[in-house]
């Protein structure tokens, strides 16, 4: 999986593309972690490009999560596919990570979005 | 697509690393779409196999050389059928495994079994501790007529 991290104001964008799997969820967790936490006040994961997403993706999403959102930033992830979704359903972490339909969206929010998997 | 796909069977023999969950899902995904499943089935369906190849990465071969992973496929009567076995530890528990958000690692959210139950139609699991594991996956051609203008 190709992580590409931009910087866009006040938060970060990490663009994921290819596969989200055990193979490439330790290489996500390590970009989070290196990442500065003092310098920006969200973090946006922008599932767009990755094509496949396991429970080990996932799981890597959720450790993310909790770290970013206990140093008092904001997690989100935008685009996700309509599989990734259902397993965002499924697990149940629809109901605590914001997620947006595009990045635009999610830049020019500042609440809480649409999470449902249906649509 | 003609008849012959019902009597199609592939198998794979790989080493348990996490490099090779990606060729083991991608491999059932082609035979998958040669028996007529449609793309959100294949999809859903590689989920399964990727959680059932991913649980023999993590857990069967915990203080050992990296072992082996056996996996067949077979489309019989409108199924395919997806076998995946190991000969590492096994599992001690087997319903307790299944459990959502059980993982006897710390890292792990203990959802493997839930996405296997979720994107597969049926599945059983035989395990023996000390012995290994198989675990077996079916999902069922929904619509007939994707395949069936073989008569």
């Amino acid at each position: 999986m190709r992580t590409e991290i931009v910087r866009k104001e006040d938060t970060v964008i990490i663009k994921l593309e290819g596969e989200f799997d055990l193979e490439s969820a330790q290489g996500f967790s390590s970009a989070v972690s290196d990442l500065q936490w003092e310098d920006f006040d969200k973090i946006l994961v922008d599932l767009g490009a990755v094509t496949f997403m396991d429970s080990s993706g996932l799981g890597a999403l959720l450790s993310r999560y909790r770290d970013v959102t206990a140093a008092g930033k904001d997690f989100v992830i935008t685009a996700p596919s309509h599989t990734i979704r259902e397993i965002l359903g499924i697990s149940g972490l629809n109901r605590v990570v914001d997620i947006y339909p595009d990045v635009e969206t999610a830049l020019d929010s500042d609440g809480k979005e649409e999470t449902e998997s249906d649509g | 697509m003609d008849n012959s796909s019902s009597k199609n069977w592939m198998q794979l023999k790989i080493p348990a690393l996490s490099s090779n969950v990606g060729l083991a899902r991608v491999s059932v995904a082609s035979f998958a779409a040669e028996c007529g499943f449609t793309l959100t089935e294949i999809d859903e369906f590689k989920i399964a196999v990727s959680e059932a190849i991913s649980n023999v990465v993590l857990h069967a071969y915990p203080n050992r050389e990296i072992g082996k992973v056996s996996l067949t496929a077979r489309f019989q009567d409108n199924c395919i059928i997806v076998v995946i076995s190991d000969s590492g530890s096994g599992i001690e528990d087997i319903d307790k495994a299944v459990e959502t958000s059980f993982s006897t690692l710390d890292d792990r959210m203990g959802m493997g079994f839930t996405f296997i139950d979720s994107f597969s139609d049926e599945f059983e699991i035989t395990s023996a501790p000390g012995e290994g594991t198989e675990i077996t996956l079916r999902k069922f051609l929904r619509s007939s007529e994707q395949n069936d203008d073989n008569v």
